[in-house]
């Protein structure tokens, strides 16, 4: 077990959208300076998941009461919004994967990382200009006169992530979400910029959650992955097993098809899985992957699986491991 | 997307579910009801003139009063409907004929043909509807064809620009290319796969700019620009009725209030579809 | 460089501007040309002699070749010189001239009513999406827009002048900073301005709620903004842009709802003069007047276009105007 504290601990998260259940209790952990990589299909909850740990729901979603999310140690679900404006933006920062409409189009890009600034440490002026200063050089924005007085249009795609994460940086986090920060952006300016989470990771000693639909991008960066599918964590291991000894199969399957992994050459064919992300709230009684899985049998349709231990910190929600399956 | 007489049977059934869009075809059927049956409704022929009975307050003998000639007031709200209406429909139908394919060829074609179209277009798209209908009352005389044509005229360019739009949207799509390389016409194109795109919005313009041209009617009728005195006009009514305001305020109010009812269920309707359709164009 | 990019692009407003001034002369000068019938015989009426005939013809420079009768009319024009009204023998730019500011004086004060009304409105009805208050704002609203200018003139004189008696009904006072002038021009800056503030309302509304569905707003309370301080940082400036291009449409028709109005109010401005020459057919005063309408709306429309280069920094580097 981590011996470092626990930043995060979500217990049990479950969301629905007018009934039906997006997220079917999620339970995670992040632990001080880990990096933890959320990796599913498009349309799996993990961005919902980001969400929902600030209270960020959309109209018409809710919390189921029994989830819990403890940022250390003090329970946000059923927080006051005051409080959780606090947590926003300072002790948790969020980045997303859009940053060019994620910014004000018509303010400075300088004058809203100041909004957080002066937000979370109350600096105004002179002070917080030099704060903001240092800001943007740490996250590689060295030309900070210009980056400041710019509006977002006016910068690169990776520029404008960079000054996302000043932004997300500025309240003094103890943990980053990073939904997709990649996807939009090129590989090689994706590279930097995962380069760059990496280096803040260690210097300021922040917990990362990591969230993709890449496993290339989750892969070398993560501590620990938590493979996601239809609202609920599948698997759970450190990151070097998951890629040499993943037990899910659909864990296994995402692996197959993703090029760049598990020995795929550019001549071997990329293995699609077949099938679809079942609808949110689709009287689900059992595992969710059963419908595509390979390895399904009938009891899979009746059970949703408990979480199995499979190895050291590596659990699995599979009924083959859960009930023994001898093959 | 509607691209087909199925996807147009669809359209209507989703359209119908709206409450707002039933409530409003319900009114605009009582106004096409009234309008056309004005001549059986009708107590009194619109023109009978009584002059003993000049501002005679509502009652038994007339239910909305008499005006300053002692006709019925009712008899000829019932009647101005009519005007209104036909010149309401029938600029919008012009409009809709004349600016969606404009607008979609522009946008689908491009080039020269594009900026010409419009540089016509931006330039006839401030104008208030006064000038235009001074302008051809001045060249066309007195007449419904007058008043039409300077409705048309204020209405077309909002729908070749919202056809533009839409064209230009659409003429990016690989399935125009593949249709174009199999020796489709330009013609042909537009009728099967551009011009159908365009037709949500411009059913939601169409219930907005038929409002827009009844109010805009009446008030040309107010100012004595719209059609000529012995037709029976909701805004002609009103003006002609201002001077006996104090005195016979039911003169004014008939009219007016009939003109609110018909914009009324036009705008209710635009809204209702508007709020289906999901269309994020803003007309008016 | 910013700077370089928003000097020659309201420079270039106000070159187009200018030059569909000019063309908008040329096309009314054409056009009257062609109305059908003889306009000496309309102004001399039934009975004449020959020598008065062709005295106004010469006059009017009406026997001259096509041409020539433009370039005598355009440079006329480039010295504000736009003839004379057949009806008063007045000099029809020094009447349109004494009028413009009673209607400029009217189309302010509606825009003074419209304006923080119907932003504000729509505003409030945004924020509360789908509450009762919503609710009743899109029912105002509708009807709002569904009233014509002089029904709500000719209710509002009926309520507030000749029932109760709060101001006056018809008439004008000249210019001073006194309840008298103003009296008389509340209600007519009212009966303009209702419409248009229901009008606003809608837009405002519509352009926030898409607003409120961005990813920067999401992103602004992920950074610990409260919605209320979202919606002022962020809401609103980036709400308003795009209404602000139709307000500058919209002052098109409230110039139109002007002429309404002054003719109900009874108000000596520009619009009644135009009416009344249209009615007498008074061709220089109809070619004045539709000058001066449209010098309105082409400035107010470049006053609008301007606002939106400050507003909207990411049209500065384009030089070609937003798309509206």
């Amino acid at each position: 077990m981590n011996t470092k504290q626990a930043v995060l601990v979500v217990d049990d998260l479950a969301v629905d959208i007018r009934g039906a259940a997006v997220l079917g209790g999620v339970s995670l952990a992040i632990h001080q300076g880990e990096a933890l990589g959320l990796v599913g299909e498009s349309g799996c909850g993990k961005s919902m998941t980001a969400l929902a740990i600030l209270g960020l729901l959309p109209r018409g979603a809710q919390m189921r009461s029994d989830s819990s999310i403890r940022l250390q140690g003090a329970e946000l679900v059923g927080a006051s919004e005051q409080a959780l404006c606090k947590v926003r933006g300072g002790a948790v920062g969020l980045i997303f994967q859009e940053p060019g409409a994620c910014l004000d189009p018509v303010m400075r890009v300088g004058r809203q990382i100041g909004e957080a600034l002066q937000l979370h440490r109350g600096l105004r002026g002179a002070a917080q200009q030099a704060v903001l200063r240092d800001l943007l050089v740490e996250v590689g924005l060295n030309d900070t006169d210009r980056v400041a007085r710019a509006y977002p249009h006016e910068l690169s795609g990776g520029m404008q992530q960079r000054a996302m994460i000043a932004m997300a940086l500025a309240g003094e986090p103890v943990l980053l979400i990073a939904d997709e920060p990649t996807t939009a952006l090129d590989a090689r300016i994706a590279s930097q910029i995962l380069d760059l989470l990496d280096r803040l990771r260690r210097d300021r000693g922040l917990a990362l959650l990591l969230i993709s639909h890449d496993l290339a991008v989750i892969g070398g960066r993560c501590d620990r992955v938590l493979v996601m599918y239809a609202g609920r964590a599948v698997e759970s291991a450190p990151a070097t097993q998951v890629f040499d000894a993943a037990r899910h199969p659909y864990t296994t399957a995402l692996i197959a098809a993703s090029p760049g992994l598990a020995g795929v050459t550019p001549k071997s064919p990329l293995r699609d899985i077949p099938g679809q992300l079942p609808a949110p709230g689709g009287g689900r009684d059992g595992c969710a992957f059963a419908e595509r899985c390979t390895l399904a049998r009938s009891s899979c349709g009746h059970r949703v699986p408990a979480w199995t231990p499979v190895a050291a910190e590596h659990a699995v929600r599979c009924l083959q491991y859960e009930e023994g399956w001898s093959c | 997307m509607s691209a087909s007489r199925a996807g147009r049977a669809s359209t209507a059934q989703r359209a119908w579910q709206s409450a707002k869009v039933r409530y409003s075809c319900l009114l605009i059927l009582v106004l096409l009801l009234i309008t056309l049956g004005a001549g059986w409704l009708s107590p009194y022929p619109y023109d009978e003139i009584d002059a003993a009975a000049t501002f005679s307050a509502p009652g038994q003998r007339y239910l909305i009063g008499a005006d300053a000639l002692g006709r019925d007031v009712l008899s000829r709200t019932l009647h101005g409907g009519r005007m209104s209406l036909v010149v309401g429909l029938l600029a919008t139908l012009v409009a809709v004929l004349v600016g969606v394919p404009l607008g979609a060829l522009a946008g689908y074609l491009g080039g020269r043909i594009d900026w010409l179209i419009s540089r016509v277009v931006d330039l006839l798209l401030p104008f208030p509807v006064i000038l235009l209908a001074i302008i051809t009352k001045m060249l066309l005389g007195d007449g419904l064809v007058s008043v039409v044509l300077a409705l048309s005229l204020v209405l077309t360019p909002f729908f070749a620009r919202m056809a533009r739009a839409k064209a230009l949207s659409v003429a990016q799509l690989p399935f125009i290319e593949a249709a174009q390389g199999s020796g489709l016409g330009t013609g042909r194109i537009m009728w099967l796969h551009v011009l159908p795109h365009c037709f949500q919005p411009v059913l939601i313009m169409a219930t907005l700019s038929v409002a827009f041209a009844i109010l805009a009617e009446a008030s040309l009728s107010f100012l004595g620009l719209g059609l000529p005195p012995p037709a029976p006009s909701w805004g002609g009514d009103l003006q002609a009725s201002m001077s006996a305001f104090q005195l016979a305020p039911w003169t004014v109010l008939a009219p007016g209030c009939a003109i609110t009812f018909a914009v009324l269920a036009f705008n209710f309707l635009g809204d209702g579809l508007r709020d289906v359709f999901d269309v994020g164009e803003r007309f008016l | 460089m910013a700077h370089h990019g928003l000097l020659i692009s309201s420079g270039l407003r106000v070159a187009t501007a200018g030059g569909t001034l000019l063309a908008v002369a040329a096309i009314v000068f054409i056009l009257m040309r062609f109305v059908p019938g003889d306009p000496v015989l309309n102004w001399l009426g039934t009975s004449y002699e020959k020598a008065d005939y062709d005295r106004l013809r010469a006059l009017y420079g009406l026997d001259l070749p096509l041409l020539q009768q433009f370039m005598i009319w355009f440079v006329n024009l480039l010295q504000g010189e736009l003839g004379y009204s057949v009806l008063t023998q007045l000099s029809v730019s020094e009447e349109l001239w004494r009028r413009l500011p009673t209607t400029l004086e009217l189309i302010l004060l509606a825009l003074a009513v419209a304006l923080p009304l119907g932003i504000g409105s729509g505003i409030w009805a945004a924020w509360r999406y789908g509450k009762m208050a919503d609710h009743a704002v899109l029912t105002a609203t509708l009807l709002g827009i569904s009233l014509p200018e002089f029904f709500v003139g000719a209710i509002l004189m009926l309520g507030l002048a000749l029932q109760w008696r709060i101001f006056p009904a018809t008439g004008f006072e000249p210019f001073s900073w006194s309840t008298e002038h103003f009296a008389h021009m509340v209600l007519p800056a009212l009966a303009l301005g209702l419409p248009r503030a229901a009008v606003i309302c809608r837009l405002m509304r519509g352009s926030l709620l898409e607003v409120f569905g961005r990813p920067y707003v999401r992103a602004s309370l992920a950074k610990g903004l409260s919605r209320k301080m979202t919606l002022f940082a962020h809401g609103i400036r980036n709400a308003l842009i795009p209404v602000v291009t139709v307000i500058g449409l919209q002052v098109g028709y409230l110039v139109a709802g002007a002429v309404v109005v002054e003719k109900l109010f009874v108000i000596p401005g520009v619009g009644a003069y135009g009416l009344n020459a249209v009615t007498a057919r008074d061709y220089p005063s109809i070619q004045g007047f539709i000058l001066v309408v449209a010098a309105i709306f082409l400035i107010a429309n470049l006053i609008v276009d301007l606002l939106y280069l400050w507003l909207d920094p990411r049209i500065r580097t384009s030089a070609r105007g937003p798309s509206r």
